[in-house]
């Protein structure tokens, strides 16, 4: 992203020079926003959620997101189950696989501070942004599909308010 | 030319299905040793889901244990909790009314089919059929429409108490489930139509992964996979707990004991429970929904194990109690546990592509396997 | 086969070895002493009468002045069930493998051995099943034991 890191500020110098970093910004977020393809990474219970959003009656694919088995050709990571403290380097390990821009979503009450395992568990990690930065968090135990697809449009709306300067 | 043939140098080499891998249900690493392209040893790797249920058990009370044990095997969540709930009651003796035996029956037999759902959708998407997945969640979603509307959530119900069940069924929900079994008989007819006689099907699951019935009670393997080396046995039909002895419904065995037979088993086994649920709706009697237990729950001191027929082998309950309000220890056993342990024994000799339809028929879901 | 025929053929087989216990669901129960584990295994799995074939559940249990072992049996050639029970030492639990007699056992013993510290004589491979593979903070399935993330749920007055 060398390139686009002068771009915008070359551009501006020019007379109306701001309303092409605009339109550029607005067509960049809108492309990013309307084709998330997410990594196919179900650990526990939110999974089967998160399958049967991507099913028949609650269906992913009219917000053009679509499962990919590998991160590097994924641009997010639906963390949806219990992390436990054997797979917390895993989970790493495939976050830095991922080219960026990269959005993580936390679906599930145990990414976020443990759920119900929070109490009287040794082996739980309580809470997935001790490891890796989240961007939306999606509560429920486990979520309905209907949470998911909400959490998945705030995530489009934060998307489309980036601008292009803060890519570095 | 034939001594640089005879130059060329192949050695073994070890392949690593990771925790993060499609095809494998759940967070599960195989370290597997190959030769080219066949599989010669396999060692599975378990307990990136190890969740400690059974220490949890010991600081909670009874009634706040049963949530916790939905989430041992989500995908069939009505079946921990009756065996929770009928172990608990076999030790404290506690009778539970005949309503709330047939509520029980007709939810545990749709959650059966619902099971087996999951299990043929992702089955079939493992082997390359993307159409049953999609005919199977959309089966799958009018039954769990069906459980919202008796307890209100899709898939982890708390639905069980010690005594009887939490919420009678409301008067909707008997005429929307005979329509939905008649509705979803002729459907197995649909699925079995894409895929029993299909010539590329047939080519990956016939003779394929054998699994011979010693070997199978040697390493205690139950269930499906059990009744597909041809072994009639179903504790349904064995021990008849609960009101199993009502109701008419038959046991299909495979022949072969290879993945096509397993797979032919589960098929026959939706429609004997839609038979089942069928059954139970129509003779469905009046009367209370559950037996009165006291508000702070002191089973006597003692010990039980107690096992019933869940979708994938068989599930049981181990509890001591020492007089207090809290376990003092819960072991639970389950059928996955068991498969498992033949994975390695069943797949030598067959190429990394047929390691992916065994696993499969098997139906393995982790968090049986690390609780 | 009714409780009391298998009660007599053990005690005929095994005398002043067995002692009365029970698990419902499960009877008839037997208390076994540690040495004569493996014989009685490999008697009740081999002898024509009883032929238990399936290992349906192994648990180890921690009480305040001992370890106990439980093994959960069912033949489904003759359809009975017995369990058999261990009493082990708190200071130094060991007690021989039953991966000789069945298969399945081989799991359940490794899960046993990382989660309470009782050591299996013979077992062919006793590595960690179920904790992450650098866990050196005890063996959390005991009673006194505590660690370093572990929160316990607060007492709601």
């Amino acid at each position: 992203m060398g390139v686009m890191n002068k771009v915008p500020v070359y551009v501006e110098k020019l007379p109306g020079g701001a309303i092409i970093t605009t339109k550029l910004d607005d067509v960049l977020n809108y492309a990013r926003a309307s084709s998330m393809w997410y990594l196919l990474f179900g650990l526990a219970c939110c999974a089967v959620e998160l399958m049967a959003t991507g099913a028949s009656r609650y269906d992913f694919d009219r917000f053009g997101m679509f499962f990919r088995a590998s991160p590097r050709q994924s641009d997010l990571m639906i963390v949806a189950g219990t992390l436990t403290k054997k797979m917390a380097p895993r989970i790493k390990r495939l976050y830095d696989q991922m080219p960026e821009p990269k959005y993580v979503i936390a679906m599930g009450g145990c990414v976020i501070t443990g759920g119900p395992f929070r109490y009287d568990c040794y082996s739980v990690e309580k809470g997935v942004d001790h490891i890796i930065p989240v961007d939306v968090y999606i509560p429920g135990c486990p979520p309905r599909p209907e949470s998911l697809l909400e959490g998945c449009i705030k995530l489009q709306e934060k998307i489309k308010k980036q601008k292009i300067q803060d890519w570095a | 030319m034939n001594e640089q043939i005879s130059e060329i140098y192949t050695e073994e080499f070890f392949v690593n299905m990771g925790p993060q891998h499609p095809s494998t249900h759940g967070v599960l690493r195989l370290l597997l040793k190959m030769d080219g392209e066949v599989v010669l040893d396999m060692v599975p790797h378990v307990g990136y889901l190890h969740r400690s249920m059974e220490k949890i058990a010991e600081n909670r009370t009874y009634y706040q244990y049963i949530p916790y044990t939905d989430r041992i095997d989500y995908v069939s969540a009505m079946f921990c909790n009756q065996a929770f709930c009928m172990a608990v009651e076999k030790l404290a003796n506690v009778p539970v009314p005949e309503r709330a035996e047939y509520i029980r029956i007709i939810m545990v037999e749709l959650n059966r089919i619902a099971s087996h759902l999951i299990w043929l959708g992702t089955f079939s998407l493992d082997l390359g059929a993307i159409t049953p997945f999609l005919y199977c969640f959309r089966e799958r979603e009018k039954i769990l429409d069906l459980f919202e509307m008796v307890c209100g959530q899709r898939m982890t119900f708390n639905y069980m108490r010690v005594g009887g069940v939490s919420r009678d069924i409301t008067p909707e929900f008997v005429p929307m489930a005979k329509e939905f079994v008649n509705y979803f008989l002729p459907r197995v007819d649909e699925y079995e139509e894409i895929l029993t006689q299909n010539p590329i099907f047939l080519s990956r699951t016939k003779g394929v992964g054998l699994l011979d019935q010693k070997t199978a009670i040697d390493y205690g393997v139950t269930g499906p996979s059990l009744r597909g080396t041809g072994l009639k046995w179903d504790l349904r039909k064995e021990e008849t707990y609960s009101i199993y002895d009502k109701f008419k419904f038959e046991i299909p065995t495979g022949e072969n004991s290879d993945v096509w037979d397993r797979y032919i088993v589960r098929i026959k086994e939706m429609r004997e429970s839609a038979k089942i649920a069928l059954q139970a709706l129509e003779s469905l009697p009046e009367g209370p929904i559950k037996t009165k237990t006291p508000a702070v729950f002191k089973p006597p001191a003692g010990e039980v194990y107690l096992r019933i027929e869940a979708p994938r082998g068989e599930m049981g309950f181990y509890i001591v109690s020492d007089g207090s309000p809290k376990p003092y220890r819960v072991k639970i056993r389950t059928g996955s546990f068991s498969n498992l342990t033949v994975l390695p024994i069943i797949s030598r000799g067959w190429k990394i592509a047929d390691v992916v339809a065994i696993f499969g028929s098997l139906d393995v879901v982790l968090p049986e396997v690390d609780r | 086969m009714s409780p009391e025929e298998i009660k007599k053929i053990l005690e005929e087989k095994f005398p002043n070895k067995l002692k009365e216990a029970k698990i419902l669901g499960f009877e008839p129960t037997f208390v076994v002493e540690k040495d004569s584990l493996l014989d009685v295994c490999l008697f009740v799995k081999e002898s024509k009468e009883l032929s238990f074939d399936l290992l349906s559940c192994m648990s180890g249990a921690d009480y305040p002045d001992r370890f106990e072992m439980v093994y959960l049996l069912f033949s489904f050639y003759h359809k009975h069930k017995i369990s058999l029970k261990v009493q082990l030492p708190k200071d130094n639990p060991q007690v021989e493998s039953a991966t000789a007699v069945w298969k399945g056992a081989d799991w359940y013993e490794r899960e046993t051995a990382e989660l309470f510290g009782i050591k299996f004589k013979n077992h062919p491979d006793l590595r960690p099943l179920l904790l992450p593979e650098d866990w050196n903070e005890g063996y959390p399935l005991r009673k006194d034991w505590t660690g370093k993330d572990f929160i316990k749920l607060p007492d709601i007055k």
